[in-house]
């Protein structure tokens, strides 16, 4: 298979081409965003794009991880990276 | 669930924000109202509002009683805690060409000379009062008063208290029609058929108002106009920090009409409105969805004022039915009926004027009145539902 | 920016068994069809289509299934067009005007008329711990294994549980992937006579049901029947299940709940409810069934919604499982086409399929009827609405004070104005008014508004630019 690095917060990581985003974002860890009010901790639960509990940011743009895959060069922010949601 | 009472001393057809001040002044009063709301509470005009307390740019005439409108909300937030985010975050109201200067100038000085705040911003200010508010400005007007307050939650109170007071609510209960004998209002009929038995009925109904006194051969110069608003996806807090209006034509132009604000929630809430589309009639009962032409229209002038907010992502947009009176001002006060009153036409403003009409309404209806005499006499004078003429 | 412009006869919606079926026998009567899906591949959550040339489900018979019904659409003419996500229809002069999120780009699909393939969506139950990271649907746990490399990517345990005969297709992948399981768990215990009468109707659908026992025995997994979780503990993820069985007053035995440590995934399923915002948004009546997961499209027999021109297939009408998707959506896509002016293929063979595939998805909605709640007391703090925080205590609260309906639950406590607009805490805030004595039919559901997803304001700008256009249009 094909391996591509993207960029994770800022560090560059190598990955499988095509692989769904979120399973390179839960093998670092499976809560990337925090709740709005009670700021505790939240990550991919539908895995189906509809309960936006995985949101990131890529290339910039509000994106669902659940439904990006790993293409080369792309540049992935969670909530994890910065302040507040991406 | 409460069952049906047989009667009342007062029916309040109603349950957005207006019936329910009306109610609550009534429990206040000392008189029992029962009020029958059609779906749920706050769920048509009332919920679907951006809910602004304030006195700008809504004229001269009716300044006296909307100060104490607004003055009657910021009190009502104090005594029960301020569940529903009363929020006197100031108003900009942003100034695109020479005559909007003008118009915005007139603005202020008129109010500042019944001794409001209000001041003209030039567009240095303007970024130091709204950083985002980057695009092409000639200047503002600033209202630092202007507050507002989460239109689902202030309804929310307003039954709180009603109820608290003595008042008996009922939601999901729709009335049809209303009831007479010998040319007096003696009741409602509900649109299972249920007789209520009433002396005095308060039509505080939006725009069904209108229907509703048709059952009676009363023809209520109120119309639906349909209005809308989008709504983006959470922002940080701080994004958009006061109410971001346009400044408003003089002398019955039509301007368009433009409000942007960023929500407790942090969700942004904005619409513009360019041209009002002709409302169809029972479009109120049955169009869900917004023009495309609006969400145009809205997009562009929000992207215009924030650029920076240009790419963030819409999250959902609602349509709402305002009821609307020729002068664009409420009919609050009696009708041609004995016992039949009528508190409605908000024009889309309702939100402000809710708490003192309902004051003003009640005190019509018992004989003592609430409000300070001379408001009470304003407001009889500005409201009146016979300005119109009879419409028998 | 102005949005690409694509036009069609039949637009279809979803590129699952049933939107791959409609697109196929519409095309092949000569429409000229595009088919949506926001997914990069068609196949939808069935015939899911791996990522990985050496993913051991490259050549399982639910990928081959995909791959051909997908080569087979587009050998009859079908545009398949993945990664394009609609976020609104509506009726312009001539036809329907799609808006769609293509990949961040704006894309207008006009068409004639519209088959509306859905899908489903899990049908999440809240419990205490289910918002913890490492707590996801099965449906996500199996779309992890059969796209991604195929193992968990979450260190610790597996727990699989819910309810219903979705679980053993998850355990299942779990077997094919080589990934171990360590528990499953299923709320019903089906009567081995219920189980025997059903195959006995239908002995086709046998040597599948066998080859999901002997899989999930594969797995290794610890098989608990009759148990539910009711707990999973964790800080900020989850660490640890607890079980209990279900005793005989239909709630958890918790003298005899046993908690498992070290647990890094707990995926669970208690059922599947029909995505519906499509067809609501563009105006069809629904009608509320728990069998078939609650608020589903009504149809005639063909699929033809209560909106002219919009058909409906698969999920979309009540769930069944893929086999009637399929059929349904052969069977609407044909409906479609003829209303369009095309051949109309006899689909009498899949009618009478159609019937007995319902039946049997019937019977097995019988074996495991999903719970409509879960026999949990949950304390006033436990979470019921993900995008904005709203606990247990708020809901109560606002029923309490008059809130009868779904709507009002969300005016009042914001439970619903979130992102998902109410599609994660739907179910759960459908359970507390029921336990308040409102029936699911008056708790209603909260319609879809533009969007029906989020969608940055560019795109949404450019797409009602072009359906401002086609409604102005003579």
């Amino acid at each position: 298979m094909n391996t591509v690095e993207i960029l994770l917060d800022g560090h560059p990581v190598a990955c499988p081409e095509g692989l769904p985003l979120t399973e390179v974002l839960m093998s670092r860890a499976p809560g990337w965003r925090q709740s709005p009010k009670l700021g505790a901790a939240r990550g991919m639960f539908c895995g189906m794009g509809l309960c936006f509990e995985c949101v990131v940011e890529v290339d910039g743009a509000w994106s669902r991880a659940c439904l990006e895959r790993i293409r080369a060069g792309m540049v992935v922010r969670t909530a994890r990276a910065g302040e507040g949601e991406p | 669930m409460i069952p049906l009472p047989q009667s009342a001393e007062v029916i309040v057809v109603g349950g957005g924000i207006v019936g329910l001040s009306v109610a609550l002044a009534l429990a206040q009063a000392g008189v029992k109202p029962l009020l029958l709301e059609a779906k749920s509470f706050g769920g048509a005009v009332t919920g679907g509002s951006l809910a602004a307390i304030g006195t700008h740019m809504h004229g001269l005439a009716e300044f006296a009683v909307m100060s104490h409108a607004c003055d009657l909300w910021r009190d009502l937030a104090a005594r029960t805690g301020n569940p529903f985010e009363h929020n006197p975050q100031g108003q900009i109201g942003f100034i695109r060409d020479d005559e909007g200067l003008e118009s915005g100038a007139a603005w202020v000085a008129e109010e500042r000379a019944l001794g409001a705040e209000c001041r003209m911003l030039t567009p240095a200010e303007v970024s130091e009062v709204e950083p985002h508010l980057t695009g092409p400005l000639l200047g503002a007007t600033f209202a630092p008063d202007t507050a507002t307050v989460n239109p689902f939650l202030a309804a929310r109170t307003v039954l709180a208290e009603a109820r608290a007071a003595g008042a008996v609510a009922l939601d999901h209960t729709p009335v049809a029609a209303l009831l007479t004998e010998a040319g007096r209002i003696n009741g409602v009929r509900m649109a299972d058929g249920t007789e209520i038995a009433a002396g005095q009925v308060v039509l505080a109904a939006g725009p069904w108002s209108q229907e509703i006194g048709a059952s009676v051969g009363i023809d209520l110069p109120v119309v639906p106009r349909q209005a809308q608003c989008l709504a983006t996806l959470r922002q940080p807090a701080g994004t958009i920090t006061r109410v971001v209006t346009a400044v408003e034509s003089r002398g019955g132009v039509a301007s368009g009409y433009t409000q942007i604000q960023q929500a407790t929630s942090g969700q942004i809430l904005f619409n513009t409105v360019v041209d009002f589309i002709d409302t169809p009639p029972g479009a109120k009962d049955s169009i869900r969805e917004v023009p495309s032409g609006f969400v145009l229209s809205s997009i562009d002038t929000l992207t215009m004022l924030f650029p920076a907010l240009a790419e963030i992502p819409l999250l959902r947009s609602w349509v709402r039915f305002e009821a609307v009176s020729p002068d664009s001002r409420f009919l609050a006060g009696t009708l041609e009926r004995d016992g039949l009153w009528i508190c409605a036409g908000d024009n889309g403003s309702g939100y402000c004027r809710s708490l003192m009409l309902g004051r003003f309404l009640a005190g019509e209806i018992t004989g003592a009145p609430v409000l300070d005499a001379a408001l009470q006499r304003d407001a009889r004078t500005l409201y009146d539902p016979a300005r119109h003429g009879r419409a028998a | 920016m102005s949005a690409e412009h694509l036009s069609c006869d039949l637009a279809v919606v979803g590129a699952g068994p049933a939107g791959l079926a409609a697109a196929r026998v519409a095309a092949a009567a000569g429409a000229r069809v595009i088919c949506l899906d926001a997914f990069a591949q068609p196949g939808g959550q069935y015939a899911m289509q791996p990522t990985q040339g050496d993913s051991a489900f490259a050549d399982t018979a639910q990928v081959r299934m995909g791959r051909d019904a997908a080569k087979a659409a587009r050998d009859a003419g079908v545009e398949i067009l993945c990664g394009a996500e609609v976020f609104w229809g509506a009726r312009v002069s001539g036809g329907f005007c799609l808006s769609v999120n293509r990949g961040g780009h704006s894309l207008v699909v006009e068409a004639r008329a519209l088959v509306v393939a859905a899908g489903a969506m899990e049908r999440p139950l809240p419990f205490p711990g289910w918002t913890l990271p490492g707590v996801i649907g099965a449906g996500a746990a199996q779309r992890l294994l059969k796209t991604g490399t195929g193992a968990l990517p979450l260190p610790g345990k597996a727990v699989l549980a819910g309810s219903g005969p979705f679980l053993l297709a998850v355990a299942q992948s779990f077997a094919k992937a080589g990934q171990r399981l360590d528990q499953f768990v299923e709320m019903q215990t089906p009567s081995v006579p219920a189980i025997a009468a059903l195959f006995a109707a239908h002995p086709g659908k046998l040597p599948e049901a066998l080859r999901l026992a002997l899989d999930l025995r594969k797995t290794g997994a610890e098989r608990h029947r009759g148990h539910m979780v009711t707990r999973a503990l964790g800080t900020d993820r989850v660490e640890a299940v607890e079980i209990a069985p279900i005793g005989s007053s239909g709630a958890p035995d918790m003298t005899r709940a046993q908690i498992t440590d070290g647990v890094g995934t707990l995926a669970i399923g208690y059922g599947f409810q029909p995505v519906v915002d499509l067809t609501t948004a563009l105006g069809a009546a629904h009608d509320f069934n728990a069998d078939l997961g609650g608020w589903h499209c009504r149809s005639d027999a063909r699929g033809r919604t209560t909106v002219p021109g919009v058909w409906a297939a698969g999920e979309t009408l009540g769930i069944g499982g893929a086999v009637p998707a399929r059929l349904s959506g052969r069977i609407a896509g044909g409906a479609a086409a003829a209303a369009l002016g095309f051949a109309e293929p006899d689909l009498g063979a899949e009618q009478r399929a159609l019937h007995k595939a319902r039946a049997f998805a019937a019977g097995l909605a019988a074996l495991f009827p999903a719970p409509a709640d879960l026999p949990l007391e949950l304390s006033g703090d436990t979470l019921i609405c993900r995008c904005e925080d709203v606990l247990v205590d708020d809901i109560a609260q606002a029923i309490a004070e008059g809130a009868r309906e779904s709507f009002a639950v969300k005016t009042w406590t914001r439970a619903g104005m979130g992102p998902c607009q109410g599609r994660i805490c739907g179910a759960g805030i459908a359970a507390a008014l029921a336990r308040a004595g409102v029936p699911a039919e008056t708790a209603s559901y909260n319609r879809a508004h533009l969007p029906l997803r989020p969608v940055p304001l560019p795109l949404v700008r450019a797409t009602m630019a072009a359906q401002t256009k086609m409604e102005k249009r003579a």
